[in-house]
């Protein structure tokens, strides 16, 4: 009997060391997935951070071309009037011709 | 078999057991934390991807815009020049009525025009309407003379034009009027006035 006694507590026992196994095996898969939410939340925002930077830094180079287009687009304004200027005498003389009908 | 080596048994099972399940939970913890990453990894490779494309897409548009601006700029600087060349050239038809210009006579260059638009009319009886001021350099002999050139009948019609200068030639009948007013001129030859003087001014054409 005493032989009995001491198997049936040993199997109560190890059920209640497998239980706890089981209970705390399901503590460490909520902490992965924990984790795994954690990690993934993180990401996103690294996402945002780093899609911010990219398109602040092609904005700033666009800019910067902008900038460079319209400066160059300034001077040839200037050149093209300076050129036209010294023309425009003989603009105006031909366009008074072709208004007076002299061919 | 004994009741301790069964009590031990029963015990090295359960530990085995125990300790299969812990390492299984470990095993599938550490997988969903590698898979968590790897995805995580794959994700922020898909949004800069996907933002470069999208930024640089951006980053064109600023560059296009700029390009139109810079073009509407000269364009404009070009239009400027143009309407400037001819402003200056209507005023200075006040100053041909007085001076000629290129070696001719305003009466002259009146005369041509008359001519041309008695051409245009196509002969016959035609009359000639000119403004007050340009009534005055053309007589009955003018007329007869480019009558004679062209085969038609020109009188100077009592009717006066408003206009800085010029001449309408019309038949009789009212039913062909050639309009070589200045004014008209202007508004007919515009655009080849414009890319004469264009050429002129901005492609290096001779005067």
């Amino acid at each position: 009997m005493e032989a009995l006694r001491e198997i049936r507590a040993a199997e109560e026992e190890a059920r209640k060391r497998i239980e706890a196994a089981r209970e705390e095996a399901e503590r460490i898969i909520r902490e992965a997935e924990q984790e795994a939410a954690r990690i993934m939340e993180a990401a996103r925002e690294e996402e945002k951070r780093v899609a911010q930077e990219i398109m602040e830094r092609k904005r700033e180079e666009g800019e910067r071309e902008r900038e460079s287009i319209l400066k160059g687009a300034e001077e040839e304004v200037k050149r093209l009037k300076e050129e036209a200027s010294s023309k425009m005498a003989a603009a105006v003389d031909v366009a008074l011709k072709m208004l007076l009908g002299i061919s | 078999m004994g009741a301790a080596e069964i009590v031990n048994r029963i015990r090295e099972e359960g530990e085995k057991e125990r300790e299969r399940i812990l390492n299984e939970a470990r095993e599938r913890a550490r997988k969903i934390i590698e898979d968590a990453r790897a995805e995580a990894e794959r994700s922020k490779r898909r949004v800069v991807e996907e933002e470069e494309r999208r930024a640089e897409t951006e980053k064109q548009r600023i560059i296009q815009t700029a390009r139109l601006e810079a073009r509407r700029k000269k364009w404009v600087a070009q239009e400027e020049m143009i309407r400037e060349v001819m402003n200056r050239a209507v005023e200075r038809i006040k100053e041909v009525k007085e001076k000629g210009f290129g070696g001719y006579g305003y009466d002259e260059i009146l005369r041509n025009l008359i001519r041309v638009s008695a051409m245009s009319a196509g002969g016959g009886d035609l009359e000639v309407v000119l403004s007050e001021e340009d009534a005055r350099l053309i007589s009955k002999e003018d007329l007869d003379e480019i009558s004679k050139d062209v085969g038609a009948s020109l009188t100077l019609s009592e009717e006066r034009v408003k206009s800085i200068g010029g001449v309408i030639v019309r038949t009789k009948d009212g039913r062909i009027a050639v309009n070589n007013t200045f004014e008209k001129r202007l508004e007919r030859l515009s655009d080849a006035i414009r890319d004469r003087v264009a050429e002129i001014m901005f492609k290096g054409g001779a005067g």
